[in-house]
């Protein structure tokens, strides 16, 4: 994990990596010009709104006159009217580019993501990935679209107002505009510290989670340690940290504000000093007076506006890298573009090429080395497995025996050698082909949120009823839908969490059976289920894998005796392998591992 | 959901909660931060005078300055222009105006920087006080409690919860009374001036906070939709990336690519609709406020016209309606977020009301032998037994004082009681009867399990999964607390339901199945729970703050050294030491890193540190480096050993380390653990064979019991497991 994002650091990219996205914005370009256009007209129109105020004091107040007092309402409302509309539309536009983009944006990622090999999935965690899939584009829509018009608005507002001070009065104009310098060194010195500021509190916001988790979850050693004065302690020191920091940055967050709002109203007593004057003299009317104290008042907001909104699309910038690194990475297992013609990719199939599988699987020569290891963990291994041939695999927690499963079912690549199956090397079809033809019942068996109905049928969509019911009775899972209230349409829950351990186990062996595959691998489940349903999972398993290339990881060894080939790992190698009689006769490793099962069982009875 | 029987009684007195209501929760809170709220409060209204005193002031000088007309202005301010010299000297001087301005510019900048900086105080501190009481609290909880209640959950309500009320004490209630008191007090500006303009303006007022209520309360459904469809969205992609092996497998990528698009553009069209909604809001207000300020326009000009009203007053009505326009818009969306606020009180209530474990004992106490004090409603402070206790003793000659019990409240036979609270350890601990059960509904852990363990002996207990072993010990650490009629356990004749549970805990060492580790470096936990060390490194740490704290001031107030001092916090690790080095250079020489080196070798971890980079300054648990589970394991035995205690505890703590390393630390720990009462908890015989008794127990009974010899004298259980072991299985 530490790994990509260093790699990240190290590339810059102008216009805040803007050009990266580029064919993602390009749709909107149109919406977005039309956008800018009549942000720019809205600014204008909250120029004007001050000089009608103006001639309002300038005629009906210094003239004593009511005289076209209806045609100033129509004009006034007239503006409304226009500039709302306007305004409408902007924002309508603003909000719907925004979550456009983020949708174009995320749909990439995603589809992506389906063409990303395991060794992506391994070395990233899934919260990251998952960040980078929402959040980043979420960040980058809001960012594009917001700020933009943000300072699409500010900017003309500042240059409609600047005009038409200038226009005016210019020298009144010079009294106003002087603060502006002032104000954007203020604001960007500032600015910096209260961004600093911020980062260093999330940071310790994070760490005083991460106590509060291991306050949680460590509960049980710091009772028993009796360690809970030391850890308050240390929690509070945080927590007082915490406050400082928060305390420090708002001290500058304070006196921006405050600065700011002193240095309006600044611009407001200069424009009534020298303006007083200048209307004393008659050179100015008292409208024009109030106009330029309302522009003094109303001056410096937008260029606050405009240097957060600045700063806000730099960073971006890490956002937008991420995505565009998220997109860059590249599948170290990938069809070859011949293979793409004649078999098509992840997401268009052209089933009428695809041969039929038979469940030869050979392994030739094999050198393999997980991309993220530095040892080779097979070498020169070679393994016929006839079809219809039922290998068994064990060793310890961690040992690596999903290797070889990883190897068969192309989830990797071998360094050296070939994988072959019926005979052709592996590469020489699409992965989606292969994967069509196998079924994988994990360790951890998963299932996704909705009906039993829809989980069974992943493998296979057009299963009928029937054949899923057939599919539950071979896997001794009927029970498991029977008791549900609503039969195959019942929910199972987020990640299948209405149903126990075992029952996902026998619906994940019944999901298999259902797609009938010709290669099955079996990853056994460690956490204890109760009798009967081992007993369950064992009978299903002996079903499903009859006829069929079969690899079973197995964690209790009882299920495998009867297997073809049984091979031992350890330390990721491969120690040993025979049938159960040739592999005890050996007194090895596997021998020990039977017997300290064996003996666990002497507690069952 | 598992209950037991302190989580039953605890559900049986609702009536006697901690916080009843809603309101005392938030007062408990605010204590220490109150004051800065008030502060606040005060300054707000200091703010928002000087920010209306801006207008009256260019009204003045519009009028009576620039307009010569001193009748216009009331008979003070006019008293007050004669007194400068009247209108034509101000006129030549009107610079003096302009500072006027300034000046109250200059108050209100300051009153603003006072304001921000008090209620930022007050809300940071109001914070630390939450978090610090919550973790506080949730470290007392009885482990049942924290085993019935998801971590998630309780993590979600310290942080997420804590935030909502923090915005609502010092952003929510803040802004509603911001908006208040500037609408009172231009309000009364305001009437000052011209009392029907006033009227015209107030209607707009009601108008402006019913709309944005009205609205936010539409949209406030709206949003909830957004965001549960955002849930199931990002649920897609969660459970995409979760099973990634299952989409692999079936070859379902297109299935999942046209579903995540499918809900993303159900998505998207729900917030482009929930965008038409906001942009009609915010134009609907821009079009009252434009409306509100065309009426004040055309009707204060009417009223120039009729002399009702000067230039100078009508200028400072337009600026007192611009000054309420954005407040009084954002008031509406104040008030809807308030309405999750209370929810997530009775969240944060939940955790706050749970009854700590040492409450109950006490609470039981009182009930035995009445409550003189009659205080039911003040539960003892957390931590408090903690801070007065004395240090781990093996003897019982020196009792110490129990400070604790005069401010509660005492009858003879609660001394008493006190008196067994720090009973002495190195006893035979006796298990009489001992019959346990996780929840009324589950089946017997144990059951009726007696048995006797001498003073510095050496005893293991021999069983299989789901025996009980871990039951026994947890019960002896008083992690579940036996009910009377389940039996009892106790050393040197006292039940240790008598005893204070910090002293019972803090001279049984432990050594868990699954050890933690937490995040700070490796010494930092061996030496986590060793009494003496965490003084002087809570010491030294009160010293290091000491010094940065006297550094800081003494350089001065200047940016550039609080600059310095942000730095220092930010390159903080979680370490009560300043700098690693020097924390090194202090364990190296001292006793402490001595103990660490000698636990470290007993425990065969010296090894594995010599692996590390760092030695023993590695930086372990969730946010370091990750250790295997034979090395977790001999860290946690490193761990007890530092401790010292007259009972020490091994559970299952050798499994994950190989046969040969277990041999050795057994050696080890033998040669070094001569005078202290060893329970080994194991399933490997050879781990057992050389205690002095062992026990053998199956599904919560004791099957058997003797020495390995007697044992395997009996044709039972142990002779088979050992024959297992040791000879062939076939």
């Amino acid at each position: 994990m530490n790994n990509p994002q260093k790699k990240k650091e190290q590339r810059r990219t102008p216009f805040f990596g803007v050009p990266l996205i580029m064919p993602y914005i390009r749709p909107y370009v149109p919406t977005v010009s039309l956008m800018i256009f009549l942000g720019i007209l809205s600014s204008l129109a909250d120029t004007i709104y001050p000089l009608f105020n103006s001639w309002a004091l300038d005629h009906f107040v210094a003239e004593g006159t009511l005289d076209g007092l209806p045609v100033f309402l129509l004009l006034y409302i007239g503006l409304m009217v226009l500039q709302e509309l306007d305004n409408y539309y902007c924002l309508y536009q603003c909000g719907k580019v925004e979550v456009e983009i983020d949708r174009d944006l995320r749909n990439a990622a995603f589809a992506h993501l389906q063409t990303l090999s395991f060794s992506y999935f391994n070395q990233n965690s899934v919260g990251y990935i998952h960040a980078r899939t929402m959040s980043d584009t979420e960040r980058i829509g809001e960012l594009m679209a917001w700020r933009m018009m943000d300072v699409v608005w500010n900017v003309s507002y500042i240059v409609c107002v600047t005009g038409v001070m200038l226009a005016v009065n210019a020298r009144l104009a010079a009294y106003v505009l002087i603060m502006v310098p002032a104000a954007v060194l203020i604001i960007m010195y500032f600015q910096k510290k209260i961004v600093a500021g911020s980062r260093q509190v999330r940071e310790i916001n994070s760490r005083i989670t991460g106590n509060f988790n291991e306050g949680i979850t460590g509960v049980k050693s710091i009772k028993t340690l009796r360690i809970e004065d030391v850890m308050k302690r240390d929690f509070e020191e945080e927590t007082g940290r915490m406050r400082r920091t928060a305390v420090r940055t708002a001290r500058h967050s304070a006196l921006l504000t405050s600065m700011i709002t002193f240095l309006s109203s600044m611009a407001l007593a200069l424009v009534l000093w020298r303006g007083g004057a200048l209307t004393m003299e008659g050179v100015i009317r008292i409208g024009t007076l109030s106009v330029f104290m309302s522009y003094a008042v109303g001056m410096l907001e937008p260029v606050q506006g405009i240097i957060n909104s600045l700063s806000a699309l730099i960073s971006i910038q890490v956002n937008i890298e991420r995505f565009t690194g998220l997109l860059a990475e590249e599948s170290d297992v990938k069809d070859s573009p011949q293979v793409i013609e004649k078999y098509g990719d992840h997401f268009h199939a052209k089933r009428e090429n695809w041969e039929p599988l038979y469940g030869d699987v050979e392994f030739e020569d094999v050198s393999f080395q997980y991309p993220d290891g530095n040892e080779m963990v097979l070498e020169h291994f070679s393994l016929k497995v006839p079809r219809g041939t039922n290998i068994a695999i064990v060793g310890e927690t961690g040992a690596g025996k999903s290797t070889l499963v990883n190897l068969a079912c192309r989830f990797y690549e071998p360094t050296m050698g070939r994988v072959l199956i019926d005979g052709r090397d592996v590469r020489e079809r699409s992965q989606l082909w292969l994967h069509s033809n196998i079924g994988y019942v994990l360790q951890t068996p998963y299932l996704f949120s909705g009906s039993v109905r829809d989980n069974l049928r992943y493998g296979r969509p057009d299963a009928t009823d029937e054949q899923i019911r057939e599919a539950l009775h071979m896997a001794s899972a009927d029970f498991v839908v029977d008791r549900m209230e609503k039969g195959l349409d019942s929910d199972v829950g987020e990640g299948g969490s209405m149903l126990s351990t075992g029952e996902k186990q026998l619906i994940s062996i019944a999901r298999a059976i259902l797609a009938d595959p010709r290669i099955l691998v079996l990853d056994e489940a460690t956490s204890s289920v109760d009798t009967v349903t081992e007993r369950a999972i064992q009978d299903a398993i002996a079903a499903v894998i009859r006829g069929r290339t079969s690899f079973v990881i197995a964690h209790r060894l009882s299920t495998i005796v009867g297997a073809d080939v049984i091979l031992a790992v350890q330390d990721g190698r491969i120690l040993e392998r025979g049938t159960h009689r040739e592999l005890m006769r050996q007194k090895g490793y596997y021998y020990q591992l039977f017997t300290r099962q064996y003996e666990e069982s002497v507690w069952a009875e | 959901m598992r209950k037991t029987a302190s989580s039953e009684k605890e559900n049986g007195k609702k009536d006697a909660l901690r916080f009843p209501t809603n309101i005392s929760l938030i007062l408990f809170f605010l204590r220490g931060s109150i004051l800065y709220f008030t502060a606040g409060a005060v300054f707000a209204c200091l703010v928002a005078l000087f920010d209306l005193i801006i207008p009256r002031l260019i009204q003045y000088t519009v009028d009576a300055v620039i307009g010569g007309n001193l009748s216009a202005v009331p008979a003070w301010a006019a008293g007050i222009i004669t007194r400068l010299g009247g209108a034509d000297f101000l006129r030549r001087n009107l610079w003096l105006a302009a500072a006027a301005v300034a000046a109250a510019a200059l108050a209100g900048a300051l009153s603003r920087y006072a304001f921000k900086m008090s209620n930022e105080k007050g809300s940071e501190t109001f914070l630390q006080r939450t978090r610090d009481q919550l973790f506080k609290h949730i470290l007392s909880l009885p482990y049942s409690w924290l085993g019935e209640n998801s971590t998630g959950d309780i993590i979600q309500r310290c942080t997420s919860d804590v935030e909502t009320i923090r915005v609502f004490v010092s952003e929510q209630l803040t802004s509603l009374l911001h908006v208040f008191i500037l609408v009172f007090m231009s309000l009364y500006f305001m009437i000052s001036i011209q009392p029907r303009l006033t009227a015209v303006t107030a209607v707009f007022i009601p108008i402006m906070i019913i709309s944005s209520l009205i609205f936010y309360g539409l949209i406030g459904e709206e949003f909830e939709k957004v965001d549960s469809e955002e849930g199931h969205l990002s649920a897609i992609a969660q459970e995409n990336l979760t099973g990634v092996r299952v989409v692999r497998t079936f070859g379902r990528e297109k299935f999942e690519r046209e579903r995540f698009e499918a809900q993303n553009e159900y998505y998207t069209n729900h917030w482009i609709r929930l965008m038409r909604v906001l942009a009609a809001f915010w134009v609907s207000g821009n079009v009252i406020a434009t409306v509100r300020n065309l009426t004040v326009a055309v009707f204060g000009a009417v009223l120039c016209v009729r002399d009702e009203l000067t230039a100078g007053g009508l200028i400072a009505f337009l600026s007192y309606n611009a000054l309420m326009s954005l407040p009084v818009r954002r008031i509406g969306r104040v008030i809807a977020d308030m309405s999750k606020t209370g929810v997530s009180m009775d969240r944060l209530r939940y955790i706050m009301n749970a009854v700590p474990e040492d409450a109950d004992a006490l609470v039981s106490a009182r009930e035995a032998f009445g409550d003189p004090a009659g205080s039911a409603g003040t539960l003892p402070k957390a931590g408090r037994t903690g801070d007065t206790l004395p240090k781990a003793g093996r003897t019982g000659g020196t009792l110490p004082k129990a400070d604790g019990a005069g401010e509660r409240g005492s009858t003879a036979l609660l001394e008493k009681k006190e008196d067994q609270r720090f009973a002495p350890m190195d006893r035979d601990i006796v298990f009489s009867h001992v019959t346990f059960r996780y929840g009324e509904d589950l089946p017997e852990v144990l059951r009726d399990v007696s048995m006797r363990i001498r003073a510095g002996s050496t005893v293991g207990i021999l069983g299989g999964t789901g025996s009980g072993k871990s039951t026994l010990v947890l019960l002896l650490d008083r992690m579940w607390e036996l009910a009377p009629e389940q039996g009892t356990i106790s050393i040197g004749g006292v039940d240790i339901r008598d005893m204070d549970r910090g002293w019972l805990r803090q001279n049984i060492g432990m050594v868990l199945q699954e050890p933690y580790l937490f995040s700070r470096t490796l010494a930092e936990n061996i030496v986590i729970a060793m009494p003496d060390a965490s003084d002087e490194a809570a010491e030294r740490s009160a010293r290091m703050e000491a010094i940065a704290k006297s550094a800081v001031h003494t350089a001065g107030e200047s940016a550039g050294d609080e600059n310095a001092a942000v730095q220092k916090d930010a390159g903080y690790k979680g370490s009560p030491y300043e700098d690693p080095a020097e924390l090194a250079a202090e364990l190296e020489a001292g006793r402490v890193m001595q103990e660490i080196r000698r636990a470290s070798r007993i425990a065969c971890l010296d090894e594995a540190v010599e692996h590390f980079a760092d030695g023993y300054d590695t930086f372990v648990g969730e946010r370091g480096v990750t250790l295997s589970g034979g090395q977790k394991q001999r860290a946690a035995i490193a761990q007890m050993l530092v401790r010292r205690t007259p009972i020490m505890i091994f559970d299952d703590s050798l499994s994950a380390v190989d046969a040969e390393t277990d041999t050795r630390i057994r050696h080890a720990l033998h040669k070094n653990t001569a005078d202290a009462t060893v329970i080994l908890i194991a399933h490997r015989i050879t781990t057992l064979r050389n205690a002095d008794e062992i026990f053998v127990l199956e599904k919560g009974q004791i099957a058997e019991h003797g020495s390995h010899d007697e044992l395997l004298a009996r044709d039972g259980i142990y002779s088979r497991v050992y024959a297992l072991q040791t000879g062939g299985a076939d």
